[in-house]
């Protein structure tokens, strides 16, 4: 028979714990994500300033997406590289039950992906899916993003999964990867640090890394969710390319910080 | 003669792409060597350094940086 505490302890007050939310009541064991994650199910605003994506499709749980041609390559189509980047997003404000959550609140954001390793994508290409302060900015530290990056050259085998911090990542390519578990604390005012394990489909640990972020973020700022795709380096598309199929998952904690200061 | 320190454990293999020191861009698959330089050593460091000078720092003060950063890559490469 399982015991349940006689009194709330939060609040004190008789019956039991209160049920549902954070404040001790919340299921915070096998805590389930949102998703698969639908980028067309029209909750998601494309930010595309150079029109790089001709079509995104969805189809069960996996995004395929269509590119027009760059016929130069650019550093600021890099995710992790540079200080301007243009490369295309999509955004959505950042919620959890509800509520909006402001550069202020400290939050684990948590993301899985897992990319399909035989559609690698027609160029060398980049994926991120974290959290972030302004989406439709053009400069990364404005962005501030924050989360699991993702990038597959065409004539490797395997995908770099990882962490990606505003303009840099640190990733591992290994085995057959193709699974990524990332948390991002983020928030307090700061993009925060990130860390990810690479997992087989066991869900066991093959790697694991992490890397801290050095952005300030603006008081009190709206965050958002976004899904960012890219070039791997600065290399040319040609027109009706892939980048790699993915499909990818969320879920947030943000925990009572001030109930206990 | 000012000293270093590395944080052995937290050597490892990555992928990185990171603006190095003077603002490029650095890709590559690389050992991640953690130096600890300890405040109170800093100034001795900094006092050793004159980047005009291409013959700066001298050889021993360099040597201290460089077989601590190589004994830990060669440690984790062997542990690899």
């Amino acid at each position: 028979m399982p015991v349940v505490p006689c009194f709330d302890p939060t609040t004190g007050a008789s019956g039991g714990p209160s049920g549902g939310g954070g404040g001790g009541g919340g299921v915070l064991y096998n805590v389930p994500f949102d998703g698969p994650i639908d980028l067309t199910d029209g909750t998601w605003t494309l930010y595309d300033p150079d029109s790089l994506i001709q079509s995104v499709s969805f189809a069960a749980g996996w995004h395929t997406v269509v590119w027009n041609a760059l016929g130069a390559g650019s550093p600021n189509y890099n995710w992790s590289a540079g200080t301007t980047h243009r490369a295309p997003r999509w955004y959505k404000p950042a919620e959890i039950d509800g509520t909006r959550l402001t550069s202020d609140d400290i939050t684990q954001a948590i993301f899985y992906i897992q990319t399909d390793n035989v559609n690698r994508g027609d160029f060398d290409n980049g994926i991120v899916h974290g959290i972030c302060a302004d989406p439709t900015s053009t400069t990364a530290s404005t962005i501030a993003a924050c989360g699991l990056y993702a990038n597959a050259i065409t004539i490797d085998t395997n995908t770099a999964l990882g962490v990606l911090t505003v303009n840099a990542s640190a990733t591992i390519a290994v085995g057959t990867s193709d699974r990524c578990l990332t948390t991002a604390q983020y928030g307090g005012a700061h993009c925060g640090s990130a860390c990810f394990t690479v997992v087989n489909n066991a869900g066991q640990r093959v790697q694991n890394g992490s890397r801290n972020g050095n952005v300030v973020l603006p008081a009190a700022a709206d965050l958002y969710w976004m899904v960012g795709l890219g070039t791997l380096g600065s290399v040319p598309i040609a027109l009706n390319d892939e980048s790699q199929r993915f499909k990818t998952f969320r879920t947030a904690v943000k925990t009572d910080l001030a109930g206990v200061l | 003669m000012p000293s270093v320190h590395i944080d052995q454990s937290q050597v490892r293999v990555e992928s990185v792409q990171a603006a190095d020191t003077d603002g490029s861009q650095v890709t590559a698959t690389a050992f991640i060597v953690p130096v600890i330089i300890p405040l109170d050593q800093v100034g001795a460091w900094e006092a050793a350094y004159d980047p005009s000078s291409s013959t700066s720092p001298y050889a021993a003060d360099s040597r201290v940086i460089a077989r601590a950063v190589l004994d830990a890559v060669k440690a984790a490469s062997e542990a690899q």
